[in-house]
């Protein structure tokens, strides 16, 4: 490699090239890095709205009882069945989108969202029974049921559907606690996406401060000789003298200068 | 002449292009590994180093003729420089590796040290623990002397290299041209690896293990792919295999050489090497006996198995270990220790303060002695009946003081940084020696992780320190008024 052009060129090509490739690394490791957090917070939305939908299903649910068992309204008989199923259909909705690990809390989940739907059954086949015995006696008052509504929906209904909202959240939670690993590996991420810029730069440092030397060694340093003595000639009139050790655009330079400034006085 | 900075850049730019080069082949390795995750670190590393290499080949042109002034800087310039660059995989991957981390695995690689800071090795990937054992074996051979293989300059610019990285008492034993000299190193390094790994794959371990045993051995480095070191295969098969590595990797290159050519200064008729051999005998002779007097292991022979191998592995610089030596009596530790200060002979891959010149010295001693005694007679001090120059006498009884005050200064700054006595002194041992493990907290079973970042600063300068024989570091500091 001769020239300055070529020289300088390459060196510019090189610092590009780096920027380039720091850029490149950078981005690669970013966009992997938004992939992961768009998949990061799209599962945890979902796990969410998982969670209200069965939640809203149960709380559905307790009010339909509450409305037929506590305030003696019949006409939430159907609703009472059609939100223990729907609690049901829900939580299977939910066990198909989550993953193998969450396996054994939706057993525990299922279990006790079945028995809530049991407890619920039961209810509607004994109410089912003591009407049709009230309505054969003729029996006018129908307020006045055989067993205690309050302590039935107290002490036998309220329990089930606990273990079952409780099971609810703790599936929720540990929707929440299956993406820990995964932000930790977020972090890692970040790491790698920072480091090799950070690299990068180092490596470009030291590349700009080889070529800053270089440049006033290959260029500047010469000019300045070339001038001091171009000067020292025109106004002593002693000999122009530059050696020049490279062999590029700046020896050329010399040689011409030292032809045109010296050669009169050869020819004289 | 003055300092050509330029000339200087090239010929460092040249041993980043054999780092690059490595790392591209560990960057396969990792390929070949199933792509693990230190492929994109090494292939981005290797391009980083290419270009931080060839930027000076572009301005500089090449010259033949290198200043002694402009050799020492390339060397202690082209050791720093490999030490940054080689943080770079380890860096990029992660894990364990924090700045300072990184700096003192890449240090302790590139001057063979085998001091490492990792917990888990085994948790590294293939293509990262096979960059770990090339940064040793570039070290063993030394950057310079891989270097000027490639080199297309030639004459000159090799012998004042070669003054710089073989040590001077080393060269002065060396009876052939400098290119000669490269060719031997070269030639032996390699054979010895290759043989190596030909013997510890026939001797159990898988190839890459056998590979890595193989550089890290005739490095003389230490650095093993397991957690346990060489106490993970428990095979007296390899340890004898190991051994033997590592004590031919002890001797004089020049002198291997000359036993495989047939000539007349070999290995059995140098005096050098039959005290070598000697000091590991008894050495190793002693610690068993201590061992099994103290009823570490059942039997004599159990103890001699043990405690040969530590003796070898210490004395060469190695550091492999079979057993937890920390847990020894103290009569064989002090043995220990006193073999990672001597170490092997000059002009091996071994550092420390060299067997060569403990025999000097304690020839000296015999005439200083025998001179009270005959105040008129004159006595010369002989190694192979050949007397040795005044000079030369001097810069070794120089350099052993220099490389006592060096681990003085070391321990005085370790256990300034909280370290305890054995901790402070044997690591200050193991890091200027090149040794690498040593006792207390930093035993063979133990690791460098959780010493403070300033300790772990001290101890990486230590190991630049006696890797180069400490003048060839501390002179660049003074290289304005070198003359």
């Amino acid at each position: 490699m001769t020239g300055i052009r070529k020289r300088v060129t390459i060196g510019f090509l090189s610092i590009v090239v780096l920027l380039f490739f720091s850029g490149l690394v950078s981005l690669y490791e970013l966009n992997h890095m938004s992939t992961d957090i768009e998949s990061i917070l799209a599962s945890n939305k979902r796990s969410i709205e998982l969670s209200e939908t069965m939640l809203d299903a149960i709380r559905a649910n307790d009010r339909a009882v509450v409305s037929y068992v506590i305030l003696c309204d019949t006409s939430y008989v159907d609703s009472c069945r059609v939100t223990s199923e729907a609690v049901r259909a829900k939580i299977a909705q939910a066990r198909g989108e989550s993953n193998k690990s969450a396996a054994a809390l939706f057993d525990s989940l299922d279990h006790s969202a079945m028995h809530l739907e049991q407890v619920v059954e039961q209810l509607l086949v004994s109410r089912a029974v003591e009407q049709q015995v009230l309505s054969r006696q003729n029996d006018t008052l129908v307020t006045q049921h055989s067993f205690n509504s309050r302590q039935w929906y107290d002490k036998v209904y309220l329990p089930a559907y606990n273990v079952t909202s409780n099971s609810i959240m703790q599936v929720m939670s540990n929707a929440q606690t299956a993406l820990t690993p995964r932000a930790e590996r977020l972090s890692r991420n970040a790491y790698r996406a920072v480091t090799p810029v950070f690299i990068s730069l180092v490596v470009m440092i030291a590349i700009l401060l080889m070529f800053y030397y270089f440049i006033v060694v290959a260029v500047i340093k010469p000019i300045v000789a070339m001038n001091n003595s171009l000067g020292d000639t025109i106004r002593y009139r002693i000999p122009f003298s530059v050696k020049a050790e490279s062999r590029d655009e700046m020896r050329e330079l010399q040689e011409k200068i030292e032809s045109v400034v010296n050669n009169p006085k050869g020819q004289k | 002449m003055d300092l050509r900075f330029g000339v200087v850049i090239r010929y460092i730019g040249f041993v980043q292009l054999v780092l690059a080069a490595f790392m591209l082949l560990s960057a396969g390795i990792a390929y070949v590994s199933d792509m693990d995750t230190s492929y994109s670190p090494l292939v981005m590393s290797s391009l980083l180093t290419l270009l931080l290499g060839c930027f000076p080949l572009i301005f500089v042109p090449p010259t033949n003729n290198i200043s002694q002034k402009e050799g020492y800087c390339i060397v202690v310039g082209a050791w720093v420089v490999s030490s940054i660059v080689g943080m770079f995989p380890y860096l990029m991957w992660g894990g364990e590796f924090s700045v300072i981390n990184a700096w003192f695995e890449s240090v302790s690689g590139f001057t063979t040290t085998g001091a490492s800071i990792l917990n888990d090795i085994e948790a590294l990937p293939r293509g990262l623990l096979f960059w770990r054992n090339s940064t040793c074996w570039i070290g063993g051979v030394g950057v310079i002397m891989f270097a000027l293989v490639i080199l297309p300059s030639i004459g000159r610019s090799k012998m004042m290299l070669s003054n710089v990285e073989i040590s001077s008492l080393a060269k002065d034993n060396f009876n052939y041209r400098t290119q000669t000299i490269v060719r031997i190193i070269l030639s032996i390094f390699v054979g010895l690896t290759i043989i190596t790994t030909f013997a510890l794959k026939l001797g159990g371990m898988c190839w890459f293990d056998a590979v890595c045993h193989a550089m890290s051995a005739t490095a003389t480095c230490g650095f093993s792919t397991k957690n346990a070191s060489i106490a993970f295969f428990n095979s007296p098969l390899l340890e004898a295999m190991l051994m033997t590595t590592m004590v031919i990797s002890g001797i004089h290159y020049g002198l291997i050489y000359a036993t495989f050519t047939n000539k007349p200064n070999n290995i059995f008729r140098s005096e050098v090497t039959r005290f070598y051999f000697g000091v590991i005998i008894i050495s190793a002779v002693l610690v068993a006996l201590s061992l099994w007097s103290a009823d570490i292991y059942p039997n004599i022979f159990e103890s001699l198995r043990y405690a040969l191998f530590h003796v070898v592995s210490l004395i060469t610089t190695t550091g492999f270990a079979t057993a937890d030596c920390n847990t020894w009596t103290s009569f064989a530790i002090l043995i220990l220790i006193f073999c990672s200060l001597v170490c092997a002979c000059a002009g091996s891959t071994s550092g420390g303060l060299k067997i060569d010149r403990l025999l000097l010295a304690i020839k000296m001693m015999r005439n200083r002695l025998r001179r009270q005694q005959h105040p008129a007679a004159i006595f010369r001090t002989k190694i192979d009946g050949i007397p040795q120059d005044k000079d030369m006498l001097n810069t070794v009884m120089v350099y052993t003081v220099a490389f006592m005050m060096m681990i003085l200064l070391g321990t005085f700054v370790n256990t300034l940084l909280g370290a305890d006595m054995m901790t402070g002194f044997s690591s200050a041992v193991a890091c200027s020696s090149n040794v690498g493990p040593g006792f207390g907290d930093v035993g063979v079973m133990d690791n460098y992780s959780a010493l403070p970042v300033l300790m772990k600063a001290n101890l990486t300068f230590l190991m630049l320190l006696g890797r180069l024989e400490i003048f060839g570091l501390i002179q660049l500091f003074f290289i304005r008024w070198w003359r």
